[in-house]
């Protein structure tokens, strides 16, 4: 480049420069970052601040793919948590497809296996059933939400049923397994909580390594020792132990059935007439658990519910 | 270039960067951003570590819409050094999912399994052998080496292939399975390649 090129070209911008007041001039690039930047603040806010409007909105683009559940099922492919193929198949089915994948959904009720030992009272039990408290609140007619605990409010089970249908939407599909009902039907009877813990896994659907499997009752997680209680009046109809409940024990109170499993020591016997509240067993970690659980099972007239919905653990 | 710059002084983050955060901030989930960062952090460290063991150094590090560009000048990189640094940040995309995935699996943190598939779909993303991408600089270099002359055409002609297969194959699911992951990615990538030139 020859001086005199050069020259023109300095004394060419220096004409520019001054002949525009500085502050207003602003360079291309920073005022389309400056707008991306807001943009992306933007989309923040409304995802804040509107989570299902932006759902919504994503869903009509066709972009309302599950991508967390898709990379998910790609990390346990990678460490080998679960078989390739089998991811692969998820990845497409979520990813490219939008759908949830169909897996192998257990809809089987746990059974007793036959090699258990289990005491079951004979049919002369029925000499041992108390009369229902006299004082037991009685459940309203209709459909009205019972409260065993009369200090829980209408409104809490109300939210409860809410959220927990929330979270079982993902599972839509595989709809209600047979013999559990989503209801919360009268119960009958006055309750109480078994145990004294925190709800560490829930009733309904759940996802575990990949696979679907229904969870018939409530894990409540509390200290090793610490005691369970029976939920209500009733006989205790049976206790034994099992591989996947270990030491077991079931009370029935006329239509309702209540089972408390992964137990250390069960001190009711089989036969026996409890009262609600009285300690009839203490919390462990047998069966297939794998920390100190009760796990609490309630049926009405044969049909699992879910126990979450009658109570409320702190 | 005798004075070597602070990294900061190097990064340029371009207004495309923040447009792909919004999208993603509205198209997937929100929590999945940071996993992204780190996949990408840990795909440009990759890069970064090759390109310092070919005796290089770092010029600038552009992060736009479609991700970062490195470049790199000095060393003896030579063909063999650019397929080696071409195809460093997939290896290490690889290895973070690896390790992810079984600090996942080992204590059941869905973050770090989320983490492994991330880098996964970040290392195969970029070994797809388009030109803009670094499985594409990595055969382009490779090419290069016994073809100079051809390497370039063959890019370009493979690039264009690729891409309008996977236009046609995410518009095909868009309009029957009305989703639009693939079309997007699809048009994403046709971007990359027309801006690679």
């Amino acid at each position: 480049m020859d001086n005199t090129s050069a020259r023109r070209h300095t004394s060419r911008r220096r004409r520019h420069s001054t002949a525009a007041p500085q502050s207003s001039v602003i360079r291309p690039n920073e005022a389309r970052l400056a707008i991306c930047a807001a943009l992306f603040l933007l989309a923040v806010l409304m995802k804040l601040a509107f989570p299902t409007a932006t759902h919504a909105m994503a869903q009509w683009l066709g972009f309302s793919v599950d991508y967390k559940a898709a990379l998910a099922a790609l990390g346990d492919g990678v460490s080998g948590e679960r078989d390739f193929s089998d991811v692969m198949s998820d990845v497409w089915t979520i990813a490219f497809r939008g759908e949830t994948p169909e897996v192998e959904v257990v809809v089987v009720p746990p059974t007793v296996e036959d090699g258990d030992n289990r005491v079951e009272t004979g049919a002369d039990s029925d000499a041992n059933l108390p009369a229902f408290a006299e004082n037991s609140p009685q459940t309203p007619a209709g459909d009205e939400v019972p409260t065993g605990i009369p200090t829980a409010p209408d409104e809490l089970a109300r939210a409860v049923i809410a959220a927990w249908n929330e979270g079982q939407r993902e599972f839509e599909g595989y709809g209600v397994p047979a013999g559990v009902s989503y209801d919360m039907p009268a119960l009958g009877v006055g309750f109480t909580a078994p145990a004294d813990g925190t709800v560490s896994s829930g009733f309904g659907y759940r996802r575990l390594n990949g696979t679907v499997k229904f969870h018939y009752g409530t894990d409540v997680a509390a200290e090793e020792g610490a005691p369970v209680r029976a939920f209500s009046d009733g006989v205790v109809t049976a206790v034994g132990d099992s591989t996947t409940y270990g030491n077991y024990i079931i009370i029935t109170s006329g239509a309702v059935d209540t089972r408390y499993a992964h137990c250390k020591t069960i001190s009711a016997q089989a036969g026996q007439a409890v009262a609600m509240g009285e300690e009839i067993a203490t919390v462990g970690a047998t069966g297939n658990a794998t920390s100190p659980c009760l796990h609490f099972e309630l049926r009405i007239d044969g049909m699992y519910v879910n126990p979450e919905f009658y109570l409320t653990w702190a | 270039m005798g004075v070597s710059l602070p990294f900061f002084a190097k990064l340029r983050v371009g207004a495309g960067a923040f447009l792909a955060l919004a999208v993603m901030m509205l198209v997937g989930e929100g929590s999945l951003i940071p996993c992204a960062l780190i996949a990408a952090l840990f795909h440009e460290l990759g890069h970064y570590a090759a390109v310092r063991l070919c005796g290089a150094e770092i010029r600038s590090v552009f992060v736009g819409f479609t991700g970062a560009t490195m470049e790199y000048y000095g060393g003896t990189v030579g063909y063999g050094g650019e397929v080696a640094i071409a195809l460093a940040g997939p290896v290490a995309s690889l290895a973070l999912a690896v390790i992810a995935s079984f600090i996942g699996r080992e204590f059941a943190l869905e973050v770090a399994t989320e983490l492994a598939g991330l880098s996964f779909v970040l290392c195969v993303f970029n070994l797809v052998p388009i030109r803009a991408l670094d499985g594409g600089r990595a055969l382009g270099a490779a090419l290069s080496r016994f073809f100079p002359i051809a390497a370039a055409r063959v890019m370009l002609v493979l690039s264009a292939i690729l891409t309008l297969t996977l236009l046609a194959v995410g518009a095909y699911l868009a309009l029957t399975a009305f989703n639009v992951t693939l079309l997007g990615t699809a048009v994403v990538l046709a971007l990359m390649v027309i801006r690679e030139r």
